[in-house]
């Protein structure tokens, strides 16, 4: 294999596919780069075999090739390149790459590409095109309720269900539960549904450079792909059956209170400074025009919030930790919300005022 | 008696020898020759306990028995035989009783002893002491050494001043004097760490250390350090706890030959799991903190720890952590021991509810109904079909 490239894609490449690296894997060949040649461009790509990213760039193919470069190793020398054209050369026989950067060069030990692990294509017949701002909204409003400990694996995920034009994506620890909805530009005419390593859905957010581009997603029976730029992410997708979430939506409400997210934000987190010792519990008063706030803790002190409201129904008390509250509150876009309450041992809903999209469902502590 | 107003009185009980004393108590065969009880010295296992004629030869307790068996050829090697040794370590326990409430154990060999309030019904301290001893002779037929003192660290100090068979009485105006020869590695915490770093400042004895300015020591060493000097005045608050908090229930296994392979190690996960969340529903407890421990056959060991957002003592979910865990571990070197511990143990309930909470209740009913019939008919009448074939 013989490249000429620039720092410039090559960093960007390295960067991308870096971070399916795993860095406790138990196979060395994962803990490397897979770098291959095509038709002007160099495929890089890394898995830890839950999750595959491949990033292609484009260069001056003079011969083609492949190899496995050690990933940590050649991103660090990658990103100390002086901004010069660079020359990737492998003599295939013995394995060694000679970066070249003239007049100086760095020669890297590698591995056998034929060891990597194939990873598979998917067949494009089930495939939607979405937005990538919308996409990333999405992502940011729902993956943070997903559990991060794996006791029930189901939960690590997030339900993602397609129903024609409407793309649904549901994800809870069991202890807070978030639903956001889009509708699509076009009518998928499919119906098809699965739960996506919540992780995955993250990381493509965060690959996501231009958020007018679509993302192409492809859907098969264990996998999932997306695909944007010059990067396509694969992911395995959770087995088992996602609970119904809808059963546990409650339809109707004793209590409805209007608040200022961003009031509620502040006195919330104000709130939790104290309640963080123990189990972050907060205390919510609802009261005509006012929510009231406290926490305590025998070592700390005491806090007393009280923010503006407009009620409906009856005033109420529930307690909550304040943790999964701040979550909500900090990636609802509208400037005002909506909390419904029933008793202090149902649920609490949350929607934003201005879009029935979006739902975030809290349950609360028992308190005595 | 003077020196002792407004002072606490503290015993501090350790038998001699204790496993392998009982053991030559129980067959005069074994009087007067090296025991070392840990098991068969051509396993991996260590020294458990050893009797007072193979410590002549260098051996002791955590040693590996490879080690023992080449230092003391002629030893005679037994297993541990637990049942025999709780039962010696209750008889004792019951003596303490008679003379106060305020027992904390140790171990199965050790106790602590507030006989502060006692000592108007049976005599000083020492007396007490003398005859718990004594007691112990003539009811079990096995030594103990004593320490007497104003609070914990001195008394254990002291008991193991003239062992076997000693009794050291720490009077409280000799506490300066009894503290100062001693090196520092006695005091209790100084590791081979501190000592070294301590050594490094040509401080050898207590009498040096309690020489240092406290604010130097704080600044070396932090809130130890303030403790570090305190003690180095003799200056012990800690309380004699007779209700002692469990804090962490685990196990850990030493294999028989090393292991690498994941499917093997998840194998005895399982059934570490099994014990470990037995354990802990006999303790009526929950953990919510699951530590996995792995040694390489290079010995070079190490822990991964994750914590759960319920607390639990489920087998499944121990085991479910665990694997998680041992996933996070480098099989490049084989394996030579794996250890499972649940720490941050009945943290209260928070009253945190629950979406879709019926399998863990599901779960918990099944539990019970495995535990009741492993009560009934006994260990492992019931067990799961992957772990059939393991000798428990």
């Amino acid at each position: 294999m013989k490249i000429l490239c620039n720092r410039e894609n090559l960093i960007q490449g390295v960067q991308v596919v870096l971070r399916a690296v795993s860095a406790k894997t138990t196979l060395p060949i994962l803990s490397g780069i897979l770098i291959k040649t095509e038709v002007d461009r160099l495929y890089l790509t890394a898995t830890d075999l839950e999750l595959g990213i491949d990033c292609s760039i484009p260069v001056q193919v003079i011969e083609h090739g492949s190899l496995v470069v050690p990933a940590r190793i050649f991103s660090e020398i990658v990103k100390k390149l002086p901004d010069t054209k660079i020359e990737l050369n492998t003599n295939n026989q013995n394995n060694i790459l000679t970066v070249n950067y003239s007049p100086s060069q760095t020669t890297i030990n590698c591995m056998d590409s034929e060891e990597f692990p194939v990873i598979p294509a998917l067949e494009e017949n089930h495939n939607i095109s979405i937005k990538s701002s919308i996409f990333k909204s999405m992502v940011k409003q729902v993956a943070f309720s997903a559990a991060t400990d794996e006791n029930r694996p189901i939960f690590t995920g997030v339900l993602v269900i397609i129903e024609n034009d409407i793309f649904k994506t549901v994800a809870t620890d069991t202890h807070r539960l978030a639903y956001r909805n889009t509708t699509l530009e076009a009518d998928t005419n499919m119906n098809w549904q699965a739960v996506v390593p919540a992780k995955a859905l993250v990381e493509v957010s965060r690959l996501i450079q231009d958020d007018d581009e679509m993302i192409d997603i492809i859907f098969a029976e264990n996998q999932i792909n997306f695909k944007f730029g010059n990067i396509s992410l694969l992911s395995r997708l959770i087995e088992g059956q996602f609970p119904n979430y809808k059963q546990v939506i409650p339809t109707s409400c004793k209590t409805k209170i209007r608040v200022l997210t961003k009031a509620l934000l502040d006195a919330t987190e104000r709130a939790s400074l104290v309640a963080r010792e123990g189990s972050n519990v907060i205390k919510l008063k609802v009261q005509e025009n006012a929510l009231i706030i406290t926490s305590d803790s025998a070592d700390l002190g005491k806090v007393y919030e009280e923010v503006q409201v407009e009620l409906q129904g009856e005033e109420a008390q529930i307690s909550f930790n304040s943790r999964y509250l701040v979550d909500v509150l900090k990636v609802i876009d509208c400037e005002e919300i909506v909390i419904e309450l029933t008793g202090s041992l149902s649920p609490g809903i949350i929607r934003p005022v201005d879009a029935n999209n979006y739902l975030y469902l809290i349950l609360p502590i028992r308190t005595n | 008696m003077d020196s002792w107003t407004n002072l606490r009185k503290i015993i501090h009980v350790d038998m001699d020898a204790f496993f392998a004393a009982v053991e030559q108590r129980d067959d005069p065969a074994l009087l007067g020759k090296p025991v070392v009880v840990g098991g068969n010295p051509h396993s991996r296992g260590v020294v458990s306990t050893c009797s007072y004629e193979a410590r002549i030869y260098g051996v002791h307790s955590a040693m590996p028995l490879a080690e023992a068996l080449r230092r003391c050829p002629q030893a005679i090697f037994l297993p541990v035989n637990g049942k025999k040794y709780q039962e010696a370590s209750h008889q004792i326990r019951h003596i303490f009783l008679d003379y106060t409430p305020m027992v904390e154990p140790l171990s199965l060999d050790e106790a602590f002893l507030d006989v502060t309030a006692s000592t108007s019904l049976y005599g000083p301290a020492p007396i007490i002491a003398q005859t718990i001893k004594d007691r112990i002779y003539r009811e079990l037929n096995l030594t103990a050494s004593a320490g007497v003192a104003c609070n914990k660290f001195l008394a254990k100090l002291a008991s193991d001043l003239r062992k076997p068979n000693g009794l050291v009485v720490v009077q409280p105006d000799m506490v300066q004097a009894f503290l100062d020869p001693l090196p520092i590695e006695r005091i209790w915490g100084v590791g081979a760490k501190t000592a070294a770093q301590l050594r490094g400042m040509n401080v050898k004895t207590v009498y040096d250390l309690r020489r240092l300015d406290v604010g130097h020591l704080t600044r070396l060493f932090g809130t130890w350090g303030a403790q570090l000097y305190q003690l180095a005045q003799g200056i012990d608050e800690r309380p004699v706890e007779s209700v002692r908090e469990v804090k962490s229930i685990g196990r850990e296994t030493t294999f028989a030959e090393d292991i690498n392979d994941l499917e093997t190690l998840q194998t005895i996960l399982l059934e570490l799991a099994g014990d470990v969340g037995r354990s802990m529903r006999k303790a009526a407890v929950k953990g919510k903190t699951v530590t996995l421990k792995a040694r390489y056959s290079d010995f070079q060991t190490i822990s991964r720890s994750r914590t759960l957002t319920q607390p639990t003592n489920l087998d499944e979910v121990i085991y479910q952590e665990a694997c998680t865990l041992l996933r996070e571990v480098s099989l490049k070197q084989p394996l030579r021991l794996i250890g499972l511990t649940l720490h941050h143990l009945n943290e209260k309930d928070t009253g945190q509810l629950a979406l879709f909470a019926e399998p863990q209740q599901d779960r918990e009913k099944l539990t019970k109904v495995l535990d009741a019939v492993n009560e009934k008919y006994g260990e492992g009448s019931i067990t799961k079909a992957r772990l059939l074939h393991r000798k428990r």
